[in-house]
């Protein structure tokens, strides 16, 4: 049933292009503000849910790190690079670009589980997985990303990746604004 | 008369300047009622949820009925739980 | 499915672990957690049991609903005859320990005997290990989790440990998981320690299913939109934490303080939401540095704090500088209005130590609180403390929680809980509790109804076993008036067996500020095998609630324990609204009974049980 969702999805996602054509896909991002984010969890739940059809924190492909001492809550993923280590260093061809999404996707058919991209990437997001001897990462759920949508506060927002600092540029705009004012 | 106003929580930004702990002592004319104090200092009363006059609770539709007396306290929070 | 459908039984004694089904037959009658794992102590220990004797178990159990996306489903407990009241004891905890216990596949362990020499659990899915805790006996709780961590190579094992205080045989020592959230009252960390069992340390990938997905996802998600549309948990809560009940239970004159020979505080304002969110001349900072959630929770109550670095608590103590688990409003209360200390920094200090070396900050303050009223009517001196006591001193309460989070000088009398200190001291009529186990942060004379729910509540006193203030003070179902004994006795049952089955469920009782039982029940029954609805919930919470009651009757308390101080029912309250009142007991629990089915001694008839299937 899950799979099955998914496959819906990637119909109403986000891409705007000719299918299989020569358009221009407008990719969206992942965008995440540690200062919203409660340490919850929700995410990790969503995450496993979408791809390994249990709740279990352990397979999540967004992980939330923190920092006790600092009281800070960061949740991390693959930011999709857009020339990814991981790719280039795959010596199976395993990893491909998803057109529609721009996410980096692991092919399970093609991956012997090497772990070569979990040494090449810089970030730490790509991860392997002892149960099925494949690597995984974020997929960006085809164009909806579970993750965004269970967040409770709105620290993981999926916006134009174009533009993932548009939020950040509004409140500088405002407090430039204020001080223009005052 | 005198009243002490005391907001607390997300109502403390309607404090009027010179308020210490959460209160000041505050002059209102005779008559007042407890629901006229708070609109005076401009607290909106949907975000009134909890109101005591001298610690008791004033339910929303007995606020405007309700008149103070010299030297007693009025108290305000938005809706609050904890435990 | 929701629950794993099996237990490890660990013999401590025999040092085996071994895996066993659950009883599915008692989880339809018992839900899970609290319920359930009530269920299985009376069944297999004696009632009058020596709680720190081999004989007595202590069970942490999941409910079905524990590592699910439901929101607060990260619960868990620990089900054992209490240390500090001889009484059937469940002390709830948060953070991210339940979900890790069943996402290793466990719907509960349980500890039975006494291992020869202090060890430690180490279940990483199937693979249950007792190892040797020798290098981490004699280390707080931060340090035990820090150390298993490093030890095994992996900082994502959660970790559930007692402190030095359990190891001593402090009356109320806690079970901390994750460094700050606490199965914390009725002394379970002192049966914890008492057979020699240091900590629990797992590791779980398993993952959690339940019954039908799409239907849970759709239940769970509506739920979730209750709480964040509701005022108190979507936006309250978060904002100001718990500690804004300060400012409140003052103004209602029901803040007890001093020992309870008070019932509003001066100090109030300088230890509450408000004053953690004040910037301190020192150094620019606020207390507050962050609310922060346990495992799915999606109101995120939690605070972080962290201590001004010029305090004399930690001047020379560079270990406390960073941000840890802050005040909430009844260990805040308790640290300050209990003992009438007013320096919010010094309160913080207590906590963090609190959770160092697992004791329950709400004992330890009230039985401080009694201490020093024994030092201010002259009953106990320097000579025996060590220092002076007076009420108000922060440095005594700092000193007193490192004394008595290691069990050392008069930290170990304080550490005997206020029942037995001042019993020692022959003026056991200032112990401020009920059962053996200390009053929380409301007083009785100012709040009726939860007077008799401290009086009746089966873990001695107790504010969530029945929390009627949401309806006394806060209006939550409905208001009612907090200075009235009318209506009172089916407020307190009504509350009693909803939170029992609440418990049961692995949410958290927060969820209760929006939802009813009518928003569990979906998502109950979208999870767990069989049909749940908000009736048979409500039933399941009563069956528990007398299952409980049964267990305390057989270990020998009766009505004559149902009772308050003398200082509630006699000292009429000196200021605020409840001036000249007393807590009017003896006209509610008579009424209580006959509402419960029990007789006029308090025990329950033969037609209630049948009732109830017992």
């Amino acid at each position: 049933m899950l799979v099955l969702l998914r496959q819906f999805r990637i119909e109403w996602g986000c891409p705007v292009g000719l299918p299989g054509g020569e358009g221009e896909f407008m990719h969206k991002s992942l965008s995440i503000d540690p200062d919203k984010c409660t340490g919850c969890l929700q995410c990790e739940l969503a995450c496993s849910l979408e791809h390994e059809g249990a709740f279990n924190p352990s397979k999540s492909r967004i992980k939330v790190i923190t920092f006790e001492a600092k009281g800070r809550f960061v949740p991390y993923t693959c930011t999709q690079c857009a020339e990814a280590w991981c790719l280039e260093a795959c010596p199976t061809h395993a990893i491909t670009i998803d057109r529609a999404t721009g996410a980096k996707m692991v092919s399970d058919a093609l991956c012997v589980g090497c772990k070569v991209c979990t040494i090449a990437c810089p970030f730490g997001t790509i991860n392997f997985n002892q149960s099925t001897g494949k690597v995984i990462k974020c997929d960006l759920c085809g164009g909806d990303p579970e993750c965004s949508k269970a967040c409770p506060t709105q620290a993981i927002t999926y916006v134009d990746a174009n533009w993932t600092g548009l939020d950040k540029m509004r409140a500088s705009a405002a407090v430039a604004d204020a001080a223009a004012q005052a | 008369m005198q009243i002490t106003l005391k907001l607390y929580a997300a109502l403390t930004p309607f404090l009027p300047a010179g308020a210490h702990n959460n209160q000041l002592d505050v002059e209102v004319s005779q008559g007042m009622t407890v629901g006229g104090l708070l609109d005076a200092y401009g607290v909106p009363r949907r975000l009134c949820h909890l109101v005591m006059h001298n610690g008791f609770h004033i339910p929303p539709d007995k606020r405007d009925a309700r008149v103070l007396s010299d030297g007693d306290a009025v108290a305000a929070w938005p809706p609050i739980a904890g435990g | 499915m929701a629950w794993a459908g099996k237990l490890l039984r660990v013999d401590l004694t025999a040092g085996t672990c071994k895996s066993e089904p659950l009883n599915m037959k008692w989880a339809q009658d018992y839900l899970g957690q609290r319920g359930l794992a009530t269920k299985y102590l009376v069944e297999e220990i004696d009632p009058k049991v020596d709680p720190l004797s081999p004989k007595n178990k202590l069970i942490m159990a999941t409910g079905p609903l524990t590592g699910t996306s439901a929101s607060t489903a990260g619960r868990y407990s620990v089900i054992t005859k209490g240390a500090l009241t001889g009484a059937i004891a469940c002390s709830n905890s948060g953070g991210f320990f339940g979900n890790e216990m069943k996402n290793a596949g466990w719907d509960m362990i349980i500890f039975e005997g006494k291992s020869e020499k202090p060890v430690y659990l180490m279940l990483e899915n199937d693979d249950a290990r007792l190892m040797d805790a020798a290098e981490f006996w004699g280390t707080s709780v931060w340090d035990t989790e820090e150390g298993i961590k490093h030890k095994h190579g992996d900082p994502m094992i959660r970790v559930a440990s007692i402190g030095v205080s359990g190891e001593k045989g402090v009356k109320f020592a806690c079970v901390v998981n994750d460094m700050h959230r606490a199965a914390g009252r009725s002394g379970v960390g002192t049966v914890m320690g008492s057979k020699n069992l240091k900590a629990v340390a797992i590791r779980g990938t398993k993952g959690v299913k339940v019954k039908d997905p799409k239907r849970f996802l759709g239940a769970s998600t509506a739920a979730k939109k209750v709480l964040a549309d509701n005022a108190v948990t979507g936006q309250g809560l978060p904002a100001m934490g718990t500690q804004v009940l300060m400012n409140v239970i003052n103004e209602t004159g029901a803040l007890p303080t001093r020992n309870h020979r008070d019932s509003q505080f001066a100090g109030a304002n300088d230890i509450g939401a408000e004053a953690m969110q004040k910037v301190r001349e020192t150094d620019g900072k606020t207390n507050l540095v962050t609310n922060a959630a346990c495992f799915g929770c999606t109101i995120a109550c939690g605070r972080i704090s962290q201590i001004d670095r010029t305090h004399f608590s930690v001047l020379e103590r560079p270990q406390y500088h960073g941000a840890s688990g802050g005040l909430e409003y009844e260990a805040a209360w308790a640290l300050g209005a209990a003992t009438g200390v007013n320096d919010l920094e010094a309160l913080t200090f207590a906590n963090f130590v609190c959770n160092e070396q697992g004791i329950d900050p709400i004992t330890f303050g009230a039985t401080l609180g009694a201490a020093m009223e024994l030092f201010e009517d002259g009953v106990i001196t320097e000579k025996q403390t060590g220092m002076s006591l007076k009420f108000g001193d922060a440095k005594a309460l700092c000193e007193m929680a490192l004394l008595t989070g290691k069990g050392e000088g008069f930290g170990a009398e304080i550490g005997l809980g206020s029942k037995l200190l001042t019993e020692k001291y022959g003026r056991p009529e200032l112990s401020m509790g009920v059962k053996g186990q200390e009053f929380p942060a409301y007083d009785g004379r100012g709040i009726q109804g939860i007077g008799l729910a401290y009086a009746t509540s089966n873990r001695g006193a107790c504010h969530l076993r029945g929390y009627t203030i949401a309806s006394e003070v806060f209006g939550i179902p409905v208001k009612t008036d907090p200075l009235e004994s009318d209506g009172k006795p089916a407020l307190v049952k009504a509350f009693q067996d909803a939170t029992a089955a609440v418990d049961s469920s692995g949410l958290c009782v927060f969820t209760t500020f929006a939802w009813t039982l009518e928003d569990f029940a979906p998502q109950i029954d979208a999870a767990c095998e069989g049909e749940w609805t908000a009736e048979r919930l409500l039933q399941v919470g009563e069956r528990i609630w007398n299952l409980e009651r049964t267990f305390n009757n057989a270990a020998g308390f009766t009505a004559a324990d149902d009772n308050l101080p003398q200082r509630l029912l006699k000292d009429a309250a000196k200021t605020g609204p409840a001036t000249g009142k007393v807590n009017e007991l003896s006209k509610m629990l008579p009424e209580y009974y006959q509402l419960r089915g029990w007789t006029a001694e308090g025990v329950p008839t033969n037609e209630t049980m049948s009732r109830l299937g017992l």
